[in-house]
């Protein structure tokens, strides 16, 4: 990739970085397709089963805090699944080239 | 461990049991207006969000779709890792982690249509046009449960209709619409984007339907409330799905056009031979 590329590439990233929490915090506060047909027939949310560790935050600080670390336990678990992935088709491969 | 997660789980029990309880909320005439009253004072407010839901949540749906949808998620979630077993290349791994990061962000964001609702990116289209359509399933499903477990984003009753919509019923719809355009990269995206937004809009609108139907009335939504409701919000979500979508090729193309050259975890790949 060229270096200028490059350059505009990160700075699009950072200022996306900067801006859409606070971008976050403003939209969430509005619902979405399903909860608005919820809201025409008068159905409210009923407490969630499961309790999650986290929430997606509740001011501009911790939306950053919280969508940066979804944004890295997403990456390094999917990573974590496709290396394994791989580790298993290789096995997989090696098994069948040993029993030839 | 264990412990603390069957005592999740029971809750789920009470939950079922008692949904019918609180699910119905009455709002008089008067508390409907303060709310319409004080929505101006929130909005200028110092940006703090009260709650938020972007998937189906527990207690919606009756436990038979319920369960249908567990069972067809979990199909769906096989045969993607059965095909990225046998075909994941590992140059894709860093694409599909990035690309599952990046859709986790854009799923938090909604973004304004109207009559002060909003949409969010549902990634389907991007993830299938970058990893093929089981490798979309795959990224999407992994999202999904990240987001309910970790973030309570969607019930965790009804995570497995969130995968079915979203995940399957998105990517599968993605991957067909995108085939008959595929040379025209700008006018795929567009519609492959735009209708996966719509078909799973729709499947959940079924899902409403068919509860309400099952459960008479208990669950779910009237059918006559559920479809126009649904589809006439997501049809114009899902133009913004389908701008975001093939902005993100369309920077791809120019930038890095190799990227949309790898080879996709295809339909055929969790029914052929062996690797």
């Amino acid at each position: 990739m060229k270096k200028g590329v490059l350059k505009i590439s990160a700075g699009i990233i950072v200022l996306f970085a900067v801006l859409l929490p606070l971008y976050y915090v403003f939209s969430a506060q509005y619902g979405d397709g399903l909860e608005k047909t919820m809201e025409v027939v008068d159905i409210k949310e009923s407490e969630q089963v499961w309790k999650a560790p986290f929430s997606y935050g509740e001011d501009y600080l911790t939306t950053l805090v919280f969508g940066l670390a979804g944004f890295f336990l997403t990456l390094f678990i999917v990573y974590l699944i496709g290396f394994a992935m791989k580790k298993r088709k290789d096995t997989a491969y090696d098994g069948t080239q040993s029993h030839r | 461990m264990i412990f603390f997660f069957l005592f999740r789980i029971k809750s789920l029990f009470f939950l079922l049991r008692g949904a019918n309880e609180h699910r119905r909320c009455e709002v008089s005439d008067e508390e409907r207006k303060k709310k319409k009253r004080d929505l101006p004072k929130t909005l200028s407010n110092t940006f703090i969000i009260k709650s938020i839901t972007m998937h189906i949540p527990d207690g919606l749906m009756s436990p038979i779709v319920l369960a249908l949808g567990w069972i067809a998620a979990l199909a769906g979630l096989a045969l993607s890792v059965r095909a990225a077993e046998r075909k994941l290349d590992e140059r894709q791994i860093p694409l599909m982690a990035v690309l599952a990061a990046g859709i986790f962000v854009a799923q938090m964001l909604n973004f304004p249509i109207f009559g002060g609702t909003t949409g969010h990116l549902l990634g389907a289209a991007l993830a299938v046009i970058m990893l093929g359509p089981l490798g979309g399933i795959l990224v999407l499903s992994v999202i999904l449960i990240i987001q309910c477990l970790f973030f309570g984003d969607g019930g965790i009753t009804s995570l497995g209709l969130n995968i079915l919509n979203m995940a399957v019923v998105g990517s599968i719809t993605a991957h067909f619409a995108n085939a008959p355009f595929r040379k025209n990269v700008i006018a795929s995206t567009l519609f492959a984007s735009w209708l996966s937004v719509v078909a799973a809009a729709f499947a959940c609108a079924v899902e409403l339907a068919l509860s309400d139907i099952l459960s008479g009335g208990v669950f779910g939504i009237i059918a006559s409330v559920a479809f126009p409701t649904m589809l006439s919000y997501h049809v114009v979500i899902g133009i913004g799905e389908a701008l975001i979508t093939t902005s993100v090729i369309f920077y791809t193309a120019q930038v890095r056009p190799e990227v949309l050259d790898m080879r996709k975890i295809s339909l055929k790949d969790a029914f052929g031979g062996s690797a």
